[in-house]
């Protein structure tokens, strides 16, 4: 082994892009260790004691940066030496304007930079993202507001401004949305298709997506509209529009909606709305009494059928394909539901609340109590660790899956779970190796209990859902074709467990 | 637009440093101004504009700011009527039970936020470093610095000890260490505020442990020392002494929202510190070497941080700070 360093003069990187690197860089074959920090007194003293300082590191201040990589062989250190420097030049360079490419500094600069524009993207803090949303319509742009806080006051202006100009307000806190078929925010890579979809569900959108692709259709446009949209004060007015608007597109054959449970009022415009259109609708409106789809899949699979003239039963029978449930051992008997996805907690306690009776959710959906405490389970728990209260100060769950690993531990060695209920979703914005970060955990927790997880994707996802599959099932868990299904499965188990 | 100014910002030409999309630092001598986004909020130094920092600056090499106004490039911001932000932490009422139920609910809150790269690792006791030599010794590092310095309370040699392990210890541009340190100072000043006891010679202590050349770091322990505090922190201090755990909670996740790692680090100490202080959760006023005026006479309930246009309070920032109730109890 031989211990390589270099001292990168005054050079300065936020502590999570160090982080990163040196993880990545330290994870490549050859490598045994790798640090970046700064070169202050006690971080010497933590190389030393890692075996990672050279004497160069002497010549160090306060203020330069160490690299120091500890590896098999002199041209394997270079390397990764030289790959960690490329890695924080190119981080920077993502962010930095040195690159070249013109950074307008407000809306009328990126109007100028792009004539042709008709849509904005907005991400900006809630306080702001309204009135920049609204000179965004003025100029007669469509927005995707990612943005979420912006008081519901300006939502309902936002939308009923854009209403009267025919422009569509996707958000706030929309995070999902495929427009002529680019993936915007978190989506997945989907084909292009004859299937339009309007959600009010951010992940439940990615999930119906995913699956129609997987079947072998495709999307025409897929329009979020923010949760709120279906809201009593905003009235569905977002969510109406983007029915209207895929009504009157010729490329959309078979529309689909999907949303959390909707003010009644707007569900009831929703029914009067579908009733005037022409093209068949299926639509999921989760919660909501009725005939129809109850599950996200059985709505995907439905909307396949209708687009292709295949028979739904001739479709995978993915629900009825699960395999018999594994016990825990012992008498475990309660569900454990770690989510990321909104939609996908919502589904799981819609799902269920008939199977297993009472549920507790930090994010509470129908019958279901809340929970005293979101960091502790009670009986039959389903935790959506987007919320909030989990990611202010952090990456989202989709990212940063350190929360909900540390999660799945505590739960595991909980005498009373029975079986642990996941969701992994992949696309853009979400995890670039979630098997990685996944596979150690599951690997420990299904030793004691069974792990039971869908995969939201498609293989043309950078992550590739094939490859996120064979790795998670072969550290042990249970991979389900779709989160109804992985429900399902998770409900016998618990009903099996507490016999 | 500028939405707020510090109350330590000063008069004259500065220097880029360091640019990240939320923060843009500039620098002049040991002083520093940070121009930064809403998202961070309001601080001692910091001059808080709507949208992106990174934006608002371009590549503007200087900030120069005068008598009602900031330049930077050929861009010039009138300030006259920009709200200054006051960023001493007021003497407040001694601390009740109120205090004491929600500084145990924010300390059963936040260990979830450790990683094995911040210090509420230190608070986790579930929290197992990374599986690499490099985390395995950080966590073995902080773990030693800690308990040295929160032992060594009443040890000024244990004390720096443990200071010294902790200062420049960490990832980032400002070592996490050193946001710890700012934190535990903090926490001395609120302690000192709340039971009138003079903790000076241990923030002294810290502080001169500290010492660094890292111009970041220098001016923000150096801050610390003083008892000036960014809005997060403050609002924090506000909701644990007067508000509901909720709100205990909302303002504590803007403090672990500053900057990448900083926010956790500095809560850590601040947390640590005031847990080692059991008298000041108990709401006991302590004896030893207090000084100062009666903390009924120049108590103040510790405002909520105002920066509505109107409700703002201004002063050019080129004066002394006026009405600063701990320069006033000193005298």
């Amino acid at each position: 082994m031989i211990t390589l360093g270099r001292i990168k003069k005054g050079a300065y990187h936020d502590s999570v892009s160090l982080m990163r690197v040196g993880k990545s860089i330290a994870g490549t074959d050859g490598v045994a260790e790798a640090a970046l920090v700064m070169g202050t007194k006690s971080n010497l003293g933590i190389l030393k004691a890692s075996g990672l300082l050279i004497s160069d590191f002497a010549k160090a201040t306060d203020t330069d940066l160490l690299l120091a990589v500890k590896a098999r062989d002199a041209k394997t250190a270079e390397a990764a030496l030289n790959a960690a420097e490329a890695a924080l030049k190119s981080k920077a360079a993502a962010v930095g304007t040195s690159s070249g490419e013109t950074l307008p500094s407000d809306l009328d600069g990126a109007v100028k930079v792009l004539p042709g524009a008709n849509l904005a993207l907005i991400s900006v803090a809630g306080r702001y993202a309204g009135s920049l949303a609204m000179r965004c319509l003025e100029k007669g742009l469509h927005v995707m507001l990612f943005s979420d806080n912006v008081p519901i006051e300006k939502e309902i202006e936002l939308k009923k401004f854009a209403a009267k100009k025919g422009l569509l307000v996707m958000g706030p806190d929309c995070g999902t949305a495929i427009i002529n078929g680019i993936p915007l925010a978190f989506a997945n890579v989907v084909r292009r298709g004859p299937i339009g979809i309007v959600a009010a569900a951010g992940t439940g959108l990615q999930e119906v997506s995913t699956i129609i692709s997987n079947e072998g259709s495709g999307i025409s446009q897929a329009i979020g509209t923010g949760g709120r949209d279906v809201k009593k004060e905003v009235g569905g007015i977002m969510f109406l529009a983007g029915l209207k608007a895929l009504a009157a597109d010729p490329q959309t054959k078979v529309i689909l909606l999907v949303s959390k449970p909707p003010h009644p009022s707007v569900l009831n415009r929703v029914r009067r709305e579908v009733r005037r259109i022409r093209k068949p609708v299926v639509s999921l409106l989760l919660g909501a009494e009725g005939d129809g789809p109850k599950t996200l899949e059985e709505a995907a699979l439905q909307a396949v059928a209708l687009a292709t003239g295949r028979k739904i039963e001739d479709l995978q029978d993915r629900v009825g394909s699960q395999s018999r449930p594994r016990r825990a051992r012992g008498r475990r008997k309660y569900v454990r539901g770690l989510f990321s996805g909104g939609t996908f907690c919502a589904e799981a306690q819609i799902i269920l609340e008939d199977t297993l009776g009472q549920l507790y959710s930090n994010a509470p959906t129908g019958r279901t109590k809340r929970l005293k405490d979101s960091l502790k389970s009670q009986k039959h728990s389903f935790v959506d660790l987007g919320e909030d209260e989990f990611t202010v100060g952090r990456p989202h769950p989709m990212i940063d899956f350190s929360l909900r690993n540390k999660r799945i531990l505590a739960e595991a060695a909980d005498p009373e779970t029975a079986v642990i209920l996941l969701d992994v979703v992949l696309g853009y914005g979400s995890n670039m190796d979630p098997a990685a970060e996944l596979a150690p955990v599951i690997r420990t927790a299904s030793r004691k209990v069974p792990v039971v997880c869908s995969v939201t994707g498609t293989d043309g996802d950078p992550q590739n859902r094939s490859r996120v599959v064979k790795a998670l099932k072969a550290a042990g868990a249970i991979v389900m074709p779709s989160n109804a299904a992985a429900c399902a499965y998770a409900g016998n188990a618990a009903k099996a467990g507490g016999k | 637009m500028l939405l707020s100014i510090g109350d330590r910002v000063r008069e004259g030409t500065y220097c880029v440093h360091s640019r990240f999309d939320r923060a843009v630092n500039f620098v002049r001598g040991g002083r520093l101004v940070s121009v930064v986004s809403a998202e961070i909020g309001a601080g001692p130094a910091n001059l808080v504009v709507a949208g992106s920092a990174r934006d608002f600056c371009g590549a503007a090499p200087r900030l120069i700011i005068r008598r009602g106004s900031v330049t930077l490039s050929d861009r010039r911001h009138v300030i006259r009527r920009t709200p200054v932000y006051r960023s001493d932490l007021a003497r407040d009422e001694v601390p009740g039970r109120r205090f004491a139920r929600n500084f145990k609910s924010l300390e059963k809150w936040v260990p979830q936020f450790s990683n094995p790269w911040n210090f509420l690792l230190l608070l986790d006791p579930h929290a197992a470093p990374g599986p690499d030599l490099l985390s395995r010794q950080f966590a073995r590092r902080i773990r030693a610095g800690a308990k040295d310095m929160l032992d060594g309370l009443n040890n000024p040699r244990r004390l720096a000890r443990g200071s010294r392990l902790l200062a420049g210890c960490g990832f980032g541009l400002t070592p996490g260490g050193d946001d710890f340190l700012a934190g535990a100072m903090m926490a001395l000043h609120l302690a000192g505020n709340l039971t009138n006891t003079d903790y000076s010679r241990a923030i002294a202590t810290i502080h001169a442990a500290a010492r660094t050349r890292h111009r970041l770091s220098a001016h923000f322990l150096g801050l610390a020392r003083d008892g000036f505090v960014a809005e997060p922190m403050k609002n924090l201090i506000g909701a644990l002494l007067h508000g509901s755990a909720r709100e205990v909670r909302s303002c504590g996740r803007r403090v672990l929202a500053l900057g990448e790692t900083s926010g956790a680090d500095l809560t850590a100490g601040f947390v640590l510190m005031l847990k080692s202080l059991p008298a000041t959760l108990r709401g006991r006023r302590q004896n030893s070497g207090s000084r100062g005026v009666n903390p009924r006479g120049a108590s103040m309930l510790l405002p909520p941080c105002r920066l509505d246009r109107q409700e703002a309070e201004f002063w050019p920032p080129w004066g002394e700070p006026t009405g600063n109730l701990k320069t006033k109890a000193r005298k």
